[in-house]
C-alpha cells in the first residue's frame, strides 16, 4: 500500500516509516501540516496516517480541508491526549479510526489494513462466507458446512467482525470496540476467553481451526 | 458612554446620589406648575364671578347700581384682595379704588397698580361704552410659589447630602469588606494555603461571598493536597517498574547472550515498559474524568444495556475463576451519561470485587429503579474492607497492606470514583456483612 505519514515528531515518524516499510509498504513523510495538505491533494494514497497536533497547520484542520476538497483517503488520527471529546470530534470530522500515543506497531497496522479496505456499507447486505463460513444477518444465524452453530448474541458479533475483516488481523482492543464497546483494556482476559469459547463452538466436529491466533498482534478467520 | 461611568463603589453611589437630586428638582417643577397653574386658575375664576355679579347688577340697574355694588364691596372684607374700576365712555372714573389705568378689554395678566402691586385683570366693556375692570391681586401667588421653592429647595439639600454622606459610608463599608477579602487572597497568594476570608457575625450578601470563596479554597486546597499526594505516588510507583526495568537491561548488558535469550530480555524488558505506560493512562484517564470535560459528549444511555454486556463480557472469566456471579438489573434505565465509562466502571467494580475475595465467592450486580433515581451496586461476600478504610481505598493508588502483592495499581476504585462523580453520583463502601457493598445513586431521566 501506499501510505501517507503526517508526523512532525522525528523519532515517531522513522518508528512509523521503518515499521510500515518493514512490512511491505510506501511511505511518504510530511512534517508539517501545509505539507500534509500538498501530499494528500497531489498524490493518491491508499490510506494515511494523521497526527493531530501539527506544526502550521494541525491535523484535525488538515483532514477537514482534505474532506471539504473530497480527498476520501481513508485516515487514522494519531494523538498525545486520550480526551474523549477529541476522538469524537476526529471521528466526526471524517477520521476512519483514532489511535492514541503511544501505541503498539501491530496495532497501527492491523487498523490501517482495516480502513484501507473497509468493505462498502453494509446496510444491504444480508449474509457473509468465508470458506465453509456462513452468517446469516438477517435472522442472526451462523453455519459452518452447513451445520447450524448454537452462537451467544455476542459471539456472533464477534464471528461476524472476524469474518467481515477477512484476511485480516482483529487485534485485542479493536475486538473490545466492536463487539463490548470497550474503549479500555479490562484486566480481565475478555477477549482470550471469548475466543476461546467461540474457537470451540466453531471447531467442534472440524479438523481444521477456523480462527488464526496472529501472535502478538490478535486474532484472524481462516480464509484459504 | 456606558464605559465613562464611574465603577467604583463610592462613585456609584454619589452617581445614585445625582440622580436623587436630579429627580428631587424635577418633582418640584412639576408640583410647582401645577399648583401655580391650579392658583392662576382659581384667580381666574374669582375674577370671573366677580365680573358676572356686578354685570347682572348693571343689567338690572343701569351704572348707578353697579356704582353702588363697587362701593359696597370696597367697604366691606367682601372685595379682601380685589380692586375695581369703572369709567363711561369718556374714561372718566365713576367708581373703584384701583390706582391704576384703565387696561383694555379682555384678561390682562399682569396690572401694575401704583401702590406698587401685581393684579391679574378682566376688563368688559359694557354696552353704553363704559368699561368694567375687575381686579385680584396676585400676591397670594407669589407666596405659595415661594413656599413651594422653599420646601424643595430644602428637600433638594437633603437629598444631596444624604446622598454625598451615604457614598462615603457605603463606600467605606465596602472598602473595608472587600478589603479583608484581599487580605486574604493576597495571603494565599504568599503561600498561606490554610487562610481562609473572615466571616460576618449576622448573614448578608458579603458573608455568602465570604461563604462561597471559602469553599471555593477549601476545594482548592484539597485538589493542590491530592495533585502532591498524586505527584508523590506516581514517583513512588514509578520507580519500581523502572528499577526492574534497568536490572533487566543491566544484566543483559553483562552477560554474552545468544540470540533466543536476547529476545527473552527485550520481551521481559518491553513488557515492563508497557506496565509503565499503563500506569500512565490510567493516571491520564483519572484526570480526564475528573476534570468534567467528559460531560460535554454525554447522551442518553440504557444503563441496564451497559451493565448486561459487562456481566456478559466478565461472566466466563469471572466463573471460570471460581466466582458465582448474580446480576439482577431493573429494566431499560436510562441516564445521561457516557456508556464507555459507565461501562468501565462496572467493569472495574466487578473485577475488584473478583480480586479482592476468595475463589467461591458470590459477586452480585444489583441495577434497581427507585423514582427518579437508580441505585447500582456491587456487594460480594467475601472479607469485606473495615469501615475505617473505606476512604482510604478511594484515593488513588491506595492499596490495603494485604493487597500489595496482587497485580494491580490501585487505581480501579478511584477511577471508578472519578466516573461516578463525573455522573454527578458519589460511590458509597459499605459494610456488606459479610464483604463489601460498592453502590452509586445515578440520576436517571424519563
Amino acid at each position: 500500500m501506499k501510505i501517507l505519514i503526517a508526523e512532525d515528531d522525528e523519532e515517531t515518524a522513522a518508528f512509523l516509516t521503518q515499521g510500515l516499510r518493514e512490512v511491505g509498504h510506501v511511505t511518504s513523510l510530511a512534517t508539517s501540516g501545509h505539507d500534509a495538505l500538498f501530499l494528500a491533494t497531489s498524490e493518491t494514497f491508499d490510506v494515511m496516517v494523521l497526527d493531530r497536533m501539527l506544526p502550521g497547520l494541525d491535523g484535525l484542520s488538515v483532514l477537514k480541508m482534505l474532506r471539504a476538497g473530497g480527498v476520501r483517503t481513508p485516515a487514522l488520527m494519531l494523538t498525545a491526549v486520550s480526551r474523549i471529546v477529541d476522538r469524537v470530534e476526529a471521528l466526526e470530522n471524517g477520521a476512519d479510526d483514532y489511535l492514541i500515543k503511544p501505541f503498539a506497531f501491530s496495532e497501527l497496522h492491523a487498523r490501517l489494513n482495516v480502513i484501507a479496505r473497509r468493505p462498502a456499507p453494509p446496510e444491504a447486505e444480508r449474509a457473509l462466507s468465508v470458506l465453509d463460513l456462513e452468517l446469516d444477518l438477517q435472522k442472526r444465524i451462523a453455519r459452518r458446512s452447513g451445520r447450524r452453530l448454537d452462537l451467544q448474541p455476542r459471539e456472533f458479533t464477534m464471528l461476524e467482525a472476524l469474518m467481515r475483516n477477512a484476511h485480516r488481523v482483529m487485534t485485542r482492543t479493536m475486538l473490545l470496540e466492536q463487539v463490548w464497546d470497550f474503549d479500555f483494556d479490562p484486566r480481565t482476559n475478555i477477549v482470550e476467553t471469548h475466543i476461546s469459547r467461540l474457537r470451540a463452538k466453531l471447531n467442534a466436529g472440524f479438523t481444521e481451526d477456523a480462527i488464526i491466533t496472529v501472535r502478538g498482534s490478535g486474532y484472524m478467520i481462516r480464509s484459504e | 458612554m456606558i464605559r465613562s461611568l464611574p465603577r467604583s463603589t463610592a462613585g456609584l453611589v454619589a452617581l445614585v446620589a445625582v440622580a436623587l437630586a436630579v429627580t428631587t428638582v424635577l418633582l418640584g417643577f412639576v408640583v410647582y406648575s401645577v399648583s401655580h397653574e391650579a392658583l392662576e386658575r382659581q384667580l381666574d375664576h374669582r375674577i370671573a364671578v366677580e365680573t358676572h355679579g356686578l354685570l347682572a347688577l348693571h343689567r338690572h340697574g343701569g351704572l348707578y347700581a353697579l356704582e353702588t355694588g363697587i362701593e359696597q364691596r370696597e367697604a366691606t372684607e367682601r372685595s379682601d384682595g380685589m380692586g375695581y374700576i369703572l369709567e363711561d365712555a369718556q374714561e372718566r372714573r365713576l367708581a373703584g379704588a384701583l390706582r391704576a389705568t384703565t387696561p383694555q378689554p379682555g384678561w390682562l395678566e399682569f396690572l401694575h397698580s401704583e401702590d406698587g402691586r401685581t393684579s391679574q385683570a378682566l376688563t368688559t366693556r359694557l354696552p353704553d361704552g363704559a368699561r368694567l375692570t375687575v381686579a385680584a391681586d396676585r400676591a397670594p401667588i407669589g407666596e405659595i410659589d415661594l413656599a413651594i421653592l422653599k420646601a424643595f429647595g430644602v428637600a433638594f439639600s437633603l437629598m444631596l447630602a444624604a446622598g454625598v454622606a451615604g457614598a462615603w459610608l457605603l463606600g467605606s463599608v465596602i472598602r473595608r469588606r472587600l478589603a479583608r477579602i484581599n487580605a486574604a487572597a493576597e495571603a494565599i497568594i504568599d503561600g498561606d494555603l490554610a487562610r481562609r476570608v473572615p466571616r460576618d457575625p449576622a448573614p448578608n450578601e458579603f458573608d455568602d461571598l465570604a461563604a462561597t470563596l471559602n469553599r471555593m479554597l477549601d476545594r482548592n486546597e484539597a485538589l493542590l493536597e491530592n495533585l502532591q499526594q498524586v505527584s508523590s505516588d506516581i514517583a513512588h510507583d514509578m520507580r519500581t517498574p523502572l528499577a526492574r526495568l534497568r536490572n533487566v537491561l543491566d544484566a543483559a548488558m553483562r552477560q554474552d547472550l545468544g540470540a533466543d535469550e536476547s529476545k527473552q530480555v527485550l520481551v521481559h524488558a518491553s513488557r515492563h515498559g508497557e506496565d509503565l505506560l499503563d500506569l500512565f493512562a490510567a493516571v491520564l484517564r483519572i484526570s480526564e474524568v475528573e476534570s468534567f470535560q467528559v460531560r460535554a459528549a454525554f447522551q442518553p444511555t440504557n444503563l441496564t444495556e451497559v451493565a448486561e454486556r459487562c456481566i456478559d463480557a466478565l461472566r466466563p472469566d469471572v466463573e471460570a475463576g471460581g466466582y458465582t456471579l448474580i446480576a439482577d438489573l431493573a429494566p431499560d434505565v436510562v441516564l445521561d451519561g457516557d456508556r464507555r465509562l459507565l461501562s468501565q466502571l462496572i467493569v472495574n467494580l466487578i473485577e475488584n470485587a473478583a480480586r479482592h475475595t476468595p475463589p467461591g465467592s458470590t459477586i452480585q450486580v444489583r441495577l434497581a429503579l427507585a423514582g427518579d433515581h437508580a441505585d447500582l451496586s456491587v456487594s460480594d461476600n467475601g472479607p469485606g474492607i473495615p469501615a475505617d478504610r473505606h476512604v482510604f481505598v478511594l484515593r488513588r493508588f491506595s492499596r490495603l497492606e494485604q493487597s500489595r502483592h496482587k497485580p494491580g495499581n490501585g487505581l480501579g476504585l478511584s477511577l471508578a470514583a472519578a466516573i461516578a462523580r463525573a455522573h454527578r453520583a458519589e460511590l458509597r463502601l459499605s459494610d456488606a456483612d459479610p464483604g463489601l457493598d460498592v453502590s452509586l445513586r445515578l440520576a436517571t431521566i424519563r
